[in-house]
């Protein structure tokens, strides 16, 4: 069985805060440590009565400058017994801003933060190519399965 | 708007992504209560236990799922 980190984050507003402020101060801390600076938000996470959306869909999302890339974490209500995430790049084009999103969609359970976080590490600090980046998902996910048993503490 | 596009995919690729399209749905009727939805917004409904399979919600520009008055 998998523990999931902040299981009612969804039905807990206290408990979204918290699990928002955990993403962005281990998010915020990666890219500070490589010298990343000046990671800004890009989406709209409010409804048009300025409520906030509270929906996970996305928990964080970043916009980094200098490597013209961005972020968008999902976070998703626990479901499954498994380590779930999904991920992909998607070129991300408005009036303002032209550049590729890596999109990682996951069950908060410490393998899925693991796997989410080396991620990141590839796409923003080893600035790997969208194409590359594309078939390390694959790579990772092919061997999914080794992450349902493996001792990842 | 969503039961347009689920048309317009081949039917088992709409049967995939049922219940994304069926987060997907409850998510804008969710905005649409709160006034809608402001640019820019991007939200993605995957299919659990697949690589990539999913429903993308795009706002690119202006307010969507307005409510009817």
């Amino acid at each position: 069985m998998k523990t999931h980190l902040f299981p009612n984050f969804l039905t807990d507003k206290l408990e979204y805060k918290i699990c928002k402020n955990y993403w962005e101060t281990k998010i915020e801390y990666l890219l500070q440590k490589d010298k990343i600076i000046n990671p800004v938000q890009y989406l709209n996470t409010q409804y048009v009565n300025g409520l906030e959306q509270l929906t996970g869909n996305p928990i964080v999302n970043y916009f980094i400058k200098s490597k013209n890339k961005a972020l968008r974490i999902i976070q998703t209500e626990p479901e499954t017994e498994t380590v779930e995430f999904s991920a992909w790049t998607n070129k991300f084009q408005t009036d303002d801003l032209d550049t590729i999103e890596l999109v990682i969609s996951l069950e908060l359970t410490p393998e899925a933060e693991q796997v989410t976080f080396d991620f990141i590490r590839k796409w923003i600090v080893s600035d790997f190519s969208a194409s590359v980046m594309e078939k390390y998902i694959d790579y990772v996910y092919e061997n999914k399965k080794s992450l349902q048993t493996a001792n990842m503490t | 708007m969503l039961e347009k596009l689920k048309l317009k995919i081949p039917k088992n690729e709409a049967k995939i992504r049922k219940t994304a399209f069926d987060k997907a749905k409850k998510y804008i009727e969710q905005a649409s209560k709160n006034g809608g939805l402001n640019a820019t917004a991007f939200n993605s409904f995957n299919v659990k236990g697949t690589p990539r399979e999913r429903v993308d919600i795009e706002v690119r520009t202006g307010i969507a799922f307005v409510p009817d008055k």
